[in-house]
């Protein structure tokens, strides 16, 4: 009898506190809160002038860890995800931001301003795109981030073509983005240009990119950026 | 989302396997609380059995295992009622006696194994089955998923796999630390049921004149 009454007790015992379980369960709520990964990839225009970022027209490449393999993937993948991109604020603030093209002509490549048009028109029916649709020729881009936490860019400043240069070539820069949104520490990542060099870093230097929230954590977020140079 | 929400995206195996929590947390606390109520003081024990025997009071000693409540006492309570009938029937008697009580302690113990066992293999199947759902939901996309697709289903697969093993490590844990303690108690036992069965055989009246030898030794 004895043992019965004990397994009663223990069984008791036992639902009970699967039942406080299952509250406390219900109380701990897990926030799957993108922290900013470390390392992350920005391609800006046409990189290798291969056709990706640039090419779609506006797109900037997030990539952790693996930038340069998947960095090609990435952009074939890309009509499918733009539309659940989400960018307001670079809506708004890139025509006022933008140095148009108008101003810097030999920034901008014929066939790449002829893509942009092509992909507008696909892409017109998200409004996320950047601001290609708006100006004729301009440096469309869009964040591929994903699929996971933002950095919204509020604001930049295309690097403008230093006279006297006539090459083509990528700028990688590596740069920190600081919580509160501002550029830190830029540094090259590749040997080319100095002039191109500068011009990229000093524009770099501009950005504005979304600050932490409060409840995330306040880290440094180091970031790669490739700025394809391309004469007219 | 709350754990309670991440716990739902496991599916119905996340039932089955939280069942099996039940029942094993169950048995653990039954037996945690029979072993904890089976533990005498034994030397206090023997030494009083032995008064008793020796005493010849065997009604006394008997009332003494009724009182103390532990398997031990019972198995030596049955062995005091064959006293008088030969050695043999008092051995015997022990021996059966400690049987039963090493298996009603030892009940549900396989019940805990089981558990240990099946939770970790519930979770497997789990995530077996969900990967086939991920999978054939990939097949369905006609290969334009994307990635946060196959990580959505794949994740969630996962989920009963964490499950059963949380369930499943604890109930291996105690299942060994009662079968310890079980083992512990068994040699207990047998030490008690030689010493009863020798003081008994020493206050008999063929032995009565070792009786003074022992007490001596003692």
């Amino acid at each position: 009898m004895s043992s019965k009454k004990s397994s009663g007790i223990s069984y008791t015992i036992s639902v009970v506190l699967h039942g406080i379980a299952i509250l406390l369960f219900l109380l701990i709520n897990l926030s799957f809160d993108y922290i900013p990964s470390e390392y992350v990839e920005l391609s800006f225009g046409i990189a290798d002038q291969s056709g990706s970022s640039g090419a779609q027209g506006n797109k900037i490449n997030i990539i952790k860890e693996t930038p340069k393999q998947s960095e090609k993937e990435q952009s074939k993948e890309k009509s499918p995800e733009v539309k659940e991109v989400d960018l307001p604020v670079a809506i708004n603030t890139e025509d006022e931001n933008v140095i148009k093209p108008a101003n810097n002509e030999k920034e901008i490549a014929e066939e790449r301003t002829e893509l942009n048009k092509e992909t507008s028109v696909s892409n017109s029916k998200s409004n996320e795109e950047g601001n290609n649709s708006n100006v004729e020729g301009n440096f469309g881009f869009d964040i591929d981030w994903g699929g996971k936490g933002t950095r919204k860019i509020y604001s930049f400043i295309l690097p403008q073509y230093p006279e006297g240069v006539k090459k083509e070539v990528n700028i990688k820069l590596q740069f920190t983005i600081l919580p509160d949104g501002t550029v830190g520490t830029i540094i090259p990542k590749m040997k080319a240009d100095t002039h191109l060099e500068n011009a990229a870093i000093n524009s770099l230097r501009q950005w504005r990119f979304e600050a932490l929230s409060s409840h995330q954590k306040q880290v440094e977020q180091t970031a790669v950026i490739v700025f394809p140079y391309r004469l007219q | 989302m709350n754990l309670f929400e991440i716990f739902l995206k496991g599916g119905v195996i996340m039932w089955a396997i939280l069942f099996c929590s039940v029942i094993a947390l169950a048995v653990a606390i039954d037996r945690f609380l029979i072993l904890r109520k089976a533990k005498i003081n034994l030397p206090a024990f023997l030494v009083r059995i032995r008064g008793f025997i020796k005493n010849k009071d065997m009604s006394g000693a008997a009332s003494y295992c009724l009182r103390e409540k532990s398997p031990i006492a019972n198995m030596v309570r049955k062995g005091l009622k064959k006293f008088g009938m030969g050695h043999e029937r008092v051995k015997e008697a022990i021996e059966n006696a400690g049987r039963q009580e090493v298996s009603k302690l030892e009940k549900g113990l396989s019940i805990l194994a089981t558990v240990a066992g099946v939770a970790p293999l519930l979770g497997f199947l789990g995530t077996v089955t969900g990967m086939i759902q991920a999978f054939m939901r990939i097949e369905d996309l006609a290969g334009a998923a994307n990635p946060s697709d196959l990580a959505g289903g794949i994740w969630e697969a996962l989920l009963t796999t964490a499950f059963g093993l949380i369930v499943g490590i604890p109930s291996y844990a105690f299942y060994n630390y009662f079968i310890s303690s079980i083992k512990k108690f068994v040699s207990d036992m047998e030490t008690v049921a030689n010493d009863v069965v020798d003081t008994m055989q020493d206050s008999s009246p063929e032995a009565v004149d070792l009786d003074d030898e022992i007490e001596v030794e003692m």
